[in-house]
């Protein structure tokens, strides 16, 4: 066994400017153009576009929020019928969901976790563009039946019987469930990428305990999605879709199947769903209240420890979504219990940033006025979820707007927020330039005031009897005034969304240059040019405290020896982060694509026939032979009967 | 700030129709109230309590130099202190609150002493079918969408439904509990005043969710036990040409095939039983008021007032329709 | 960008390692969690389905026959010691004996997936759209039925890089992966077993 050997300062000479060119020439991508596009690998290509594509669903989903606004803005108001709306609100929720909230967040993550842990790219590249080109087959494939008038309409969680093949004919629950299909595959892919990559690809040095917390965060998320999302992906490809397309009787009364299963499996991955998509965006505040106020987060083990709880319990509380259900009265205070139990570690986290607020200098930057705006919207969206989680209380409120405004203020308090927060820390890292302040704060005031003016309103109408998914009210119902104050709050949010993009667009063309470093951050990402080589690093930085970049004196240590004229990264342990092995990384292939064509091939042909399944395996094959299958190896490299490592 | 601006809004809406938590007339819905009240107060506590540390912290700290100096230990230790301390208050406010909230719970959910009145309600798309049951066939009756209960006494709602999932919910009165397909659950409530209150689905369930709605009439008593005895009688045989003629076309025509009207041969219940239909205060589960004029608009194009709704429309001859309507007019 | 320092040479280390240091395994590991995962949530669809009936199978319906089942057991049983010895041959670099071990492997695939479509199509009886129960049995058969598949195609590909003489250092290890992928996939079995084939008939 052989041991990274230690090195006393080494001397710069000029076969560094060698070895730059050797690393340019071996990660140049093989390929150009559209070519080079389906068969990109590098993560960080890969993940700008992961993004790029969700907040693209985003504004789509939002468009359909800004007509469900102006359907609801006057009572019988005629914008849309009953069969519109319905589409108008499955496909939002399902959209900002499934293909918006979580993607974004594992899509980011999978852009900063090579970066922060000082890895040149995730476990799995190839791997990695295929969970990519699913999630964009999933998309287009929902939109463009949303457009084609076949969107779901039976709510983004689809509850049968309403949802099953007697009172849904037609193909629109089919595009759910299959649309449920592709993300979830998406997710898992995305998942396995992440732990993997942060067990095994740790800068050396990098223990347990000088782990970033944004990379904490997203590794709990990982796990979370390796035990929520298979029981959606059961429930909907298995189940659902079976008892549509075969006439199974999972959830047929009379057969012998039960309604309630669905709603069990649904929300036994659909709370931890909504956890999914919030621990990152704790991930994302800790690491912009740590670089704009210049000190490490209070805490930091608590601070751990909180996302691990929170991600654990989040798997107790599925039952808190079926208090109208026959469930056994203990049952039901045990969700409550484990629902008000969950605030405890969110409220220190909270506690914990406040405090290192009060200890260091802040600099309001825009990504700083968006980490305190997500307290300062998220916390009444928590205090909502802790009210909503008592059985009597929640019996009054359930499905009605106040819930819709519980969930929109945790969602875009705990979410959205720290996301916009995130796209002003790191875009000068991912494209070199910065975006502009000013129209930043213009950015973050309207948002600030449109959230509040659209959502705040909703509690009142939900305690007034207002209860979701109504396609119009009767006037005399007197919701009409404050439905219109929402509707005029979501105008202000579009303005604002407006504003980002106009500033994303200038910046990005135009923008002062960022150069490494713009904030003087403390983790690794911050090393490296900006944008970012395709290797990431040149020399593999090696860790000595959890805020590396604050620490290192004007030198960072590094450790070398990773061959330049293949590419290849450093494996290391999981617990310690030593070196252990080098690890080479695959070039730019297209059969990641083509596999994820026949998944696409598959899953949208098993919306019409049973076939699809044998014709989409057979494809698989096809596709997975040529993923698999050696090319471009040298003679000398392969193996032969007989040359058994003794012999050699 | 939550307060405040609930307060606001709370006086700035009228409620023509009663239809809201916040206005309990029954001993459910006001325990849930009170809850609500004491969960809003405690959380806008928290809330300005947080906010302000949270703004306090960076006022206070924006003019500070040493940016990531270590700090002196002992306002670390302060820090940590203060960061316990909110834990601490965490802990304590939500285990207050989480017994607070057993405790409501305890009291409502265990059925009512007493003897209570039961009513079986069952789901459909998108109407409610109430059954008064009894001891003697005679005793039975059907109706929709309307629900009467004597005031004072506790009512127990024995729930069902035959297509999909729907949600009954007339908050005023109590919370809402599902009516599932396979499954029978029971809500009760108790109306302290007498009145009309309304409630809706809650649980989606397709194209007309929206209007699915029913009223719960609480009257004293003795004026219960009257509507109950009128409500038991088969509908009164036509007494004039007009009505006769109004039958005839009832009888001949489409509707027979969903609709019941006890005394006739009508017993289909695809649709609501209309046997009482002109003592109703609505049509089409609480969406129009039971007037001629919806009436004949109702009957003529239902698919205008709820899109999607399974009553198909109807061509009707003018004297026909304007017979048809006089006989179901007479049905009180 | 920081001028750097350094302090540690890499270049040294393996480029080729075996089992939990190498990056593979936990990909392997990661899938086979997810997979494992399904199976059990699979499995408690069976009981609570189950719970709705008051005999099981329901009156009408056959209990599956045990035969072909108990046979295809057995067999996984058999097959893994053949495995152990596919992934010894792995670590241990030898191409030949790789290549048999996984020739083997292949064939009992086969031999495994046939069985399965006559366990699903003859022993159990009943077909998914008769009944729940019916419903059930197919998910749960049907769903590590998936995993004998791409596990067979999996072998039979990497059978056929040894044989065609593409291998190269790498694919030992990722034949190791494979054998560890297949104890996964008979240890999941057993229980389901169980439940399917016997549960009907204890429970
Ligand atoms: C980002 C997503 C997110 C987050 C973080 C949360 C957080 C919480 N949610 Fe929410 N929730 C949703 C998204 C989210 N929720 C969605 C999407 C739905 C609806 C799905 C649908 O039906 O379509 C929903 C629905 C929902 C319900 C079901 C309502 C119903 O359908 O009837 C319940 C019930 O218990 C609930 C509870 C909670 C609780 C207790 C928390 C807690 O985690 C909150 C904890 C945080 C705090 C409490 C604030 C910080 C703490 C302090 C400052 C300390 C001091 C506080 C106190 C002393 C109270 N949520
Ligand atoms: C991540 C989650 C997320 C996010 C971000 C949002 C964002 C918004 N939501 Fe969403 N919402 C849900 C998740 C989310 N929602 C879910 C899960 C449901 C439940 C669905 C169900 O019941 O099944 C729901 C339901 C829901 C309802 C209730 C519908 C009903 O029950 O009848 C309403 C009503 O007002 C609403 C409004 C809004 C608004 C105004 C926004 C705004 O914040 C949106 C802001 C964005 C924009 C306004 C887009 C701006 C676009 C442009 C500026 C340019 C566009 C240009 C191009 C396309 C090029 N939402
Ligand atoms: C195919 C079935 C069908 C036919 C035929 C039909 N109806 Fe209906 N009817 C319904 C259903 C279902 C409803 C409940 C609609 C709702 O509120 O969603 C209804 C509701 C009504 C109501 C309102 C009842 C209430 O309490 O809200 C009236 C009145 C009525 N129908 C009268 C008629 C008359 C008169 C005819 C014949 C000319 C007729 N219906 C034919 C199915 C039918
Ligand atoms: Cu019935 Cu909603
Ligand atoms: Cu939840």
């Amino acid at each position: 066994m052989t041991h990274a050997r230690e090195v006393v300062a080494l001397p710069a000479t000029d076969h560094e400017d060698d070895e730059l060119a050797a690393l340019r020439r071996s990660w140049r991508p093989r390929h150009r153009g559209l070519w080079g596009w389906l068969t990109a690998v590098d993560h960080k290509s890969i993940a700008t576009r992961y993004v790029a594509t969700a907040f693209l669903w985003f504004l789509l989903g939002g468009l359909n929020a800004a007509l469900m606004r102006l359907q609801l803005a006057r009572p019988e108001n005629g914008l849309v019928g009953p069969d519109r709306y319905n589409q108008l609100f499955t496909v939002h929720g399902t959209a900002m969901m499934f293909l918006f909230a979580v993607p974004v967040m594992t899509a980011v993550g999978l852009y900063l976790v090579p970066l922060m842990i000082g890895t040149r790219d995730v476990a799995f590249p190839r791997l990695n563009a295929f969970g990519y080109w699913v999630f964009l087959i999933g998309g287009v494939f929902l939109f463009v039946s949303f457009y084609l008038n076949t969107g779901p309409d039976t709510g983004w969680f689809a509850y049968v019987p309403l949802s099953g093949p007697e009172y849904a004919p037609g193909k629109r629950v089919d595009v759910w469930a299959q649309l449920v299909t592709f993300t979830e595959i998406a997710g898992l892919v995305a998942a396995v990428e992440i732990i993997v990559t942060v067990f095994k690809q740790r800068a050396p040095g990098m223990s347990l305990n000088r782990i970033p917390l944004y990379v904490w965060a997203i590794l709990v998320v990982s796990f979370m999605i390796v035990f929520a999302m298979p029981a959606v992906a059961m429930a909907s490809t298995m189940m659902l879709a079976m008892d549509r397309l075969v006439a199974t009787h999972f959830f047929n009364q009379a057969e012998g199947g039960d309604p309630l299963l669905w709603q069990h499996l649904f929300w036994f991955f659909g709370h931890p769903e909504v956890y999914i998509m919030f621990i990152p965006g704790l991930g994302f505040v800790s690491s912009i209240v740590e670089t704009f106020t210049g000190r490490r987060v209070f805490g930091y083990p608590v601070m751990v420890l909180s996302l691990f709880i929170t991600g654990f319990v989040g798997f107790g509380l599925w039952v808190h979504h079926m208090f109208a259900t026959p469930i056994p009265q203990l049952g039901r205070s045990f969700f409550t219990a484990a629902s008000v139990l969950i605030a405890i570690p969110t409220g220190t986290q909270i506690f914990c940033w406040i405090a290192t607020i009060w200890a260091g200098r802040p600099r309001f930057t825009t990504a700083m006025l968006f980490a305190i705006g997500f307290i300062v919207v998220f916390v009444i969206g928590g205090v909502t979820g802790v009210m909503i989680a008592s059985v009597p209380f929640d019996l009054q409120v359930h499905d009605t707007f106040f819930i819709v405004a519980h969930f929109h203020y945790v969602i875009l308090g705990g979410v959205v927020f720290p996301l916009f927060g995130a796209f002003y820390l790191w875009f000068p890292k991912v494209t070199g330039r910065m975006l502009d302040e000013t129209l930043g704060k213009w950015h973050f005031w309207l948002f600030f005031v449109g959230v509040n003016v659209t959502f705040f309103p909703m509690h009142i109408l939900g305690l007034n009897g207002m209860p979701r998914r109504v396609y119009t009210y009767l006037p005399e119902m007197g919701w009409g005034d404050l439905n219109l104050l929402a509707t005029v709050g979501a105008g202000v949010i579009a303005a604002s969304v407006a504003v980002f993009l106009v500033n994303v667009v200038r910046s990005a063309w135009r923008g002062a240059l960022a150069g490494p470093d713009p904030w003087g951050g403390p983790t690794l990402e911050w090393a490296t040019a900006s944008p970012p080589p395709p290797w990431n690093f040149r020399h593999i930085p090696v860790v000595e405290s959890g805020s590396p970049l604050w620490s290192a004196e004007a030198e960072l240590p590094v450790a070398t020896g990773l061959r330049t004229d293949r590419r290849e990264f450093l494996v290391t342990t999981v617990l310690d982060a030593v070196p252990d092995n080098r690890h080479e990384h695959p070039t730019e292939t297209i059969w990641p694509f083509v596999m994820a064509l026949a998944i696409g091939v598959t899953f949208i042909g098993a919306v019409f026939t049973p076939w699809a399944y044998v014709v989409g395996f057979a494809f698989a094959t096809v596709a997975f032979a040529g993923w698999a299958w050696p090319r471009g190896t040298k003679p000398e490299e392969r193996v032969h009967p007989g040359l058994a490592r003794e012999a050699r | 700030m939550l307060a405040a601006a609930t307060l606001l809004a709370l006086v700035a809406c009228g409620h023509a129709v009663e239809q809201s938590a916040l206005h309990p007339a029954g001993p459910q819905a006001r325990k849930v109230s009170d809850l609500w009240w004491f969960a809003l107060i405690v959380s806008t506590v928290v809330y300005v309590v947080t906010i302000g540390a949270l703004l306090w912290a960076a006022w206070r700290a924006r003019r500070r130099e040493h940016a990531g100096a270590p700090l002196p230990p002992d306002s670390e230790r302060r820090m940590t202190r203060a960061v316990a301390a909110g834990v601490g208050a965490t802990v304590a406010l939500l285990l207050v609150f989480f017994v607070y909230d057993l405790s409501v719970g305890r009291t409502l959910s265990p059925p009512p002493g007493g003897d209570p009145l039961t009513i079986n309600v069952i789901g459909h798309q998108w109407w409610w079918e109430v059954q008064y049951p009894d001891t003697t066939p005679h005793g039975r009756f059907t109706t929709a969408n309307e629900i009467h209960v004597p005031v004072g006494r506790p009512v127990v709602l024995l729930l069902t439904s035959t297509d999909v999932i729907h949600s009954i919910w007339v908050p005023n009165l109590a919370g809402k509990k599902d009516l599932i397909p396979g499954y029978t659950q029971s809500v009760w409530f108790q109306a302290d005043t007498a009145g009309v209150y309304r409630g809706q689905c809650a649980e989606f369930c397709g194209h007309q969710h929206a209007k699915m709605a029913l009223v719960v009439v609480a009257e004293p008593p003795a004026e219960f036990q009257r509507w109950l005895a009128q409500s038991r009688q088969p509908a009164l045989p036509p007494t004039d040409s007009v009505t006769r003629r109004g039958q005839e076309v009832f009888l001949t025509g489409p509707c027979v095939m969903c609709h019941a009207i006890d005394g006739t041969p009508a017993g289909s219940n695809v649709g609501p039983n209309l046997t009482h239909l002109a003592s109703r205060r609505t049509l089409g589960a609480g969406t129009l008021p039971n007037t001629r004029g919806h009436l004949a608009g109702w009957i003529v194009d239902p698919q205008r007032v709820k899109p999607g709704v399974w009553m198909p429309p109807n061509q009707l001859a003018p004297r026909d329709l304007e017979a048809l309507l006089t006989y179901l007019q007479s049905l009180k | 960008m920081r001028r750097t320092r350094t302090v540690l040479d890499v270049s040294m280390l393996p480029d080729h390692v075996y089992g939990p240091r190498d990056v593979m395994w936990w990909g392997t590991l990661g899938f086979m969690v997810i997979e494992g995962f399904t199976l059990v949530l699979c499995a408690v669809v069976y009981v609570y389905i189950g719970q709705n009936f008051r005999d099981w199978p329901p009156q009408g319906t056959p209990l599956p026959a045990l035969g072909v089942p108990t046979v295809q057991v057995a067999l996984m049983l058999v097959s893994v010691p053949a495995l152990v010895w596919t992934s010894r041959a792995a670590h241990a670099e030898d191409a030949g004996r790789v290549r048999i071990g996984l020739t083997l492997a292949t064939l009992f695939g086969a031999v495994f997936v046939a069985l399965r479509a006559v366990e699903l199509l003859v022993s159990l009886g009943v077909t998914w759209h008769r009944n729940a129960y019916g419903s059930v049995q197919w998910l749960v058969i049907g769903a590590h039925a998936t995993l004998l598949l791409i596990e067979f195609v999996e072998v039979a590909g990497m059978a056929a890089i040894f044989w065609l003489g593409r291998a190269e250092r790498k694919h030992f290890s990722d034949a190791a992966d494979l054998a560890f992928y297949w104890y996964f996939m008979v240890g999941a079995w057993i229980p389901l077993y169980a439940l399917c084939f016997l549960g009907p008939r204890w429970l």
